[in-house]
């Protein structure tokens, strides 16, 4: 054989060869369905029953500054999160995983989260990369599911000013245990592995009630709370007050 | 790692100025702590044939006799649960000795397998009928899994992965209610475990005494155990060099400490099993698959890998 020719017949069995060595791919599952596992609630610890939870990395500064749920600070963090299951690739500004989007990301009726994420590719999800749980308490907007893995269509959907003029609530959650596992893995993301104990920044934006979360609240809502709250301390303190006035 | 146990039960039979020797099949039981991490899991014992006989395959269909039809059932779940076949049947003889095919409908007097190649029919086999082991063979309440968290990964061939956990103390879907511990394992494959804390595994049954044929797709990760309870295996004791087509298939082990690190990769020179240089490994230098683990095997186009029995016959 020519010098040149086996050159080439070794360039094409290299080629082959690392053309089948294998077909990279994680899986991710969230578990939050019930006490044990935990689950995500609203910011008045009732069930979220409308709403989904996406699942990726961040790949910007986390900056607790932005954590009411705002329209200004979801661009903010919509332009850093890269969803497992987002299926842009080569031209987009983030590259997904690429990963199934299941139903079971949507909150059920219950409030719970279940479900896997298939063929994500591990490309971008290397070993030990640290994963995020963002859910959302909206009304109107949902995963899309989709079965296959790498699909062209994109299943997350984008909230609008409306949206946020509506309400939202979010969560954006975490865990030591919370790191993409070797190729061919599995990794469960369970709300109830969230403890003060994480060395990570647990959660990012939520409560920890134990092995649930809350939400945070909208930042009206945070506001007329803080102001009803308000309202009470100084009708206590004027009655106290005025109490005082007649005990004189 | 592991402790093993095997039984060989032999009697001898004395009789009318003759003695004759029976031996039943050889049973017993491995142990494995794994620590926390990632693992490829392969079992590497069958259950007891249910049946064992011969005949000729006829419309994918063979005659069995004196076999309760219940032994054999259910051959479908309609119950809300994942619908998988409950036994197999094990070709023994022939071009396809060593290929597990579901049983997918019983009679009285005969078994079918709708999975039968068109190139079976007329051949006349032996074989044997055994029930699949299943996840909740192999992953008990008490083997320490964590519910809701440790996952069991089953690498299906259409390349489509099916994920198990524990979740009430039985094995579930990934919605964490639905029961999934008939989940099968089909002889030589395996599952992917991923652990958040430490296990004991504990797996019994027969030592297979016959060659096992995994059918391996292209186009997916393919899970291929030892079938060798025995101890580990050495690449260069395996079938690889000729079941993996040469300069493309692969086989990647990775290591079985929990790290899933790459231990190294597997060629084949048409003959003899390869380092990813295309070197044939020695003795000294071949990688050795553990008992209970395996490899991950991408192939080029359909086929077998072949294990051959850890015991003679």
């Amino acid at each position: 054989m020519k010098s040149s020719n086996k050159q080439l017949f070794l360039v094409a069995i290299l080629l082959i060869s690392s053309f089948s060595r294998g077909w990279s791919a994680i899986s991710i599952t969230i578990a939050g369905v019930n006490s044990t596992s935990g689950q995500i609630l609203d910011s008045k610890s009732q069930v979220v029953t409308s709403g989904f939870a996406r699942v990726g990395k961040i790949t910007g500064t986390i900056d607790l500054t932005k954590k009411d749920p705002t329209f200004a600070n979801y661009q903010y963090w919509d332009s850093i999160f890269v969803d497992v299951n987002d299926p842009t690739t080569g031209t987009g500004t983030t590259l997904g995983g690429g990963g199934t989007t299941p139903s079971g990301w949507n909150f059920s009726g219950t409030g719970g989260l279940s479900s896997s994420s298939s063929g994500i590719a591990s490309a971008t999800y290397p070993l030990n990369t640290q994963l995020y749980i963002w859910a959302f308490k909206v009304s109107g907007k949902s995963l899309t599911a989709n079965a296959t893995a790498g699909s062209s269509s994109v299943f997350i959907p984008s909230l609008d000013t409306n949206d946020f003029t509506a309400g939202v609530e979010w969560a954006l959650l975490t865990a030591d245990e919370w790191k993409a596992p070797a190729d061919l893995g599995t990794l469960s993301l369970t709300i109830s592995q969230i403890t003060a104990l994480d060395t990570v920044q647990a959660p990012i934006f939520g409560s920890d009630l134990g092995n649930s979360i809350t939400m945070i609240p909208e930042p009206s809502s945070g506001l007329l709370a803080s102001l009803g709250l308000a309202l009470v301390l100084f009708s206590r303190r004027r009655k106290q007050s005025t109490g005082d006035k007649e005990l004189n | 790692m592991r402790n093993l146990i095997l039984g060989l039960v032999s009697v001898v039979i004395v009789g009318n100025g003759f003695s004759q020797t029976v031996s039943t099949p050889i049973v017993g039981f491995s142990n494995y702590n794994l620590a926390a991490g990632q693992y490829v899991f392969s079992p590497s014992f069958t259950k007891a044939a249910v049946y064992q006989g011969s005949g000729t395959v006829s419309s994918k269909s063979l005659s069995v006799s004196g076999v309760t039809t219940s032994s054999l059932a259910p051959t479908s779940f309609s119950d809300g649960r994942p619908n998988y076949p409950k036994c197999y049947i094990e070709v023994l003889t022939g071009t396809y000795a060593g290929v597990a095919f579901d049983v997918t409908s019983v009679s009285a007097n005969s078994v079918t397998s709708s999975d039968f190649p068109e190139a079976l029919n007329g051949q006349s086999i032996s074989f044997a009928i055994r029930d699949h082991v299943t996840l909740s063979d192999i992953f008990k309440s008490d083997t320490g899994f964590a519910e809701y968290s440790d996952v069991i990964s089953v690498y299906n061939s259409d390349g489509t992965i099916s994920l198990r956990y524990m979740a009430g103390g039985v094995i579930t879907l990934d919605d964490f209610s639905t029961e999934a511990g008939h989940t099968p394992v089909y002889p030589g494959t395996g599952v992917i475990v991923n652990l958040g804390s430490a296990v004991t595994i504990k797996t019994s049954g027969q030592v297979k005494a016959t060659i096992t044929k995994v059918p391996v797709y292209p186009g997916i990760n393919n899970i291929v155990g030892t079938m060798n309870p025995s101890g580990s295996l050495r690449v260069i004791d395996s079938t690889l060099g000729t079941s993996l087509a040469a300069y493309a298939d692969s086989a990647v082990i990775y290591s079985n400490n929990g790290s899933f690190s790459l231990g190294a990769i597997v060629y084949s020179d048409g003959s003899s099993p390869t380092d990813d240089n295309f070197n044939p490994f020695s003795s000294s230098s071949s990688p050795t698959v553990q008992n209970g683990s395996g490899a991950i095997i991408n192939v080029a186009s359909p086929g077998y890998v072949t294990l051959n029995s850890s015991v003679t016959p």
